[in-house]
């Protein structure tokens, strides 16, 4: 008899441990998922966006589909920029360093920065731009129109202005970074300033949440 | 006498070269600066740093040059709904006793078409120019942040 109610109590005290174990896993993995404390803009729905024919710093076509099957960060500029475009490229750096331990082979991350100034920002310029800061990183760029065709969607800014009568010009841009959805749609924007902990952050519930 | 004039040399050398660490004119200092390494192919590059207004008085920098670029400019990066714009800015005030930072996002000094291409160890003149006629000459590290 005291045999029995040791049994029982072990068989117990194990089916206690085994629920608390699965409700803190749970637990865990929804708190994870919580979108609800990401410093972002998030779209509900994700907004799509419209096809455009752009080249990548190595001269291969880059479209619309080149955005398909993988998360997307990006960001517009221009290489001419010192300030905040390599803080923001620096920044984009670190932001994949800390989720290198969450890359996922299915839909993989990728940085693309897409260069609002085609006059100056050669195929070249942009290879030794973006691979100066992550030999991963792609640069894009092509005419204003195509260019347009992106920037339209996404909320985003240029216009081309002299800081004083006859410099080299400036380009002025958002200064946003903008997360991309696997199916190709704009799913968070970050406003600066960028904080690389919270992006990181922001971009691993949002995937925990969506896949 | 030779060894002598060789020590001299010796502190007269570590006398210049701490003061471009901290470059000075008794009443303001350029402290911390640095720039910022950029791309091979980089046509511009930016300037930080902390100027330091240890007097009782007002100071101005009036003006930013360099004998490694072709042109300098002090520039202040502003956001107006979530775009950045650069914009060019004659004069920096210096309240006193005060410290004004030129640092990423924000006051920085505009670096142009350096002479040759800068990396990280490298060392770049700085010379600025204040109101009451005084100048501060810095020698700025390159470096990456
Ligand atoms: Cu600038």
């Amino acid at each position: 008899m005291n045999r029995r109610l040791q049994q029982f109590l072990i068989l117990s005290i194990a089916l206690a441990a085994g629920l608390a174990g699965y409700w803190f896993a749970t637990q865990q993995q929804r708190s994870e998922s919580d979108l609800s404390v990401v410093r972002a803009a998030i779209l509900k729905p994700p907004k799509p966006l419209a096809d455009f024919s752009l080249a990548d710093h190595q001269g291969r076509p880059f479209s619309l589909d080149n955005l398909r099957d993988r998360w997307s960060l990006l960001f517009f500029g221009y290489t001419y920029c010192p300030d905040v475009c390599p803080t923001t490229l620096t920044n984009l750096k670190n932001v994949t360093s800390m989720l290198a331990d969450h890359e996922r082979v299915e839909h993989p991350l990728q940085v693309v920065f897409v260069s609002v100034d085609p006059e100056r920002d050669t195929t070249e310029k942009l290879s030794s731009y973006v691979s100066y800061f992550d030999p991963g990183f792609i640069g894009i760029t092509g005419t204003h129109e195509e260019i347009r065709k992106l920037t339209r969607h996404l909320g985003v800014l240029y216009v081309k202005h002299a800081a004083k009568p006859g410099d080299a010009y400036l380009v002025d841009h958002t200064a946003a970074i903008l997360l991309i959805n696997p199916r190709g749609e704009l799913r968070a924007l970050f406003s600066p300033p960028h904080d690389t902990q919270l992006i990181a952050d922001g971009v691993k519930r949002i995937r925990n949440h969506d896949e | 006498m030779n060894k002598a004039v060789y020590i001299l040399g010796i502190f007269a050398g570590i006398l210049v070269n701490s003061t471009a660490q901290a470059a000075d004119t008794g009443q303001v200092s350029v402290e911390d600066a640095w720039i910022r390494e950029a791309p091979p192919t980089a046509m511009v590059l930016a300037g930080y740093m902390s100027i330091r207004n240890k007097s009782d008085q007002a100071h101005t920098v009036t003006k930013v040059a360099s004998p490694d670029f072709a042109a300098v400019e002090i520039h202040g990066t502003v956001m107006a709904a979530g775009v950045a714009r650069m914009v060019h800015k004659e004069r920096l005030e210096l309240p006193p006793r005060s410290t004004l930072r030129l640092e990423p996002g924000g006051l920085h000094l505009m670096l142009m078409q350096p002479n040759k291409p800068l990396l990280s160890g490298d060392d770049v003149t700085l010379e600025l120019e204040l109101d009451d006629g005084s100048r501060i000459v810095a020698t700025v590290p390159v470096r990456r942040p």
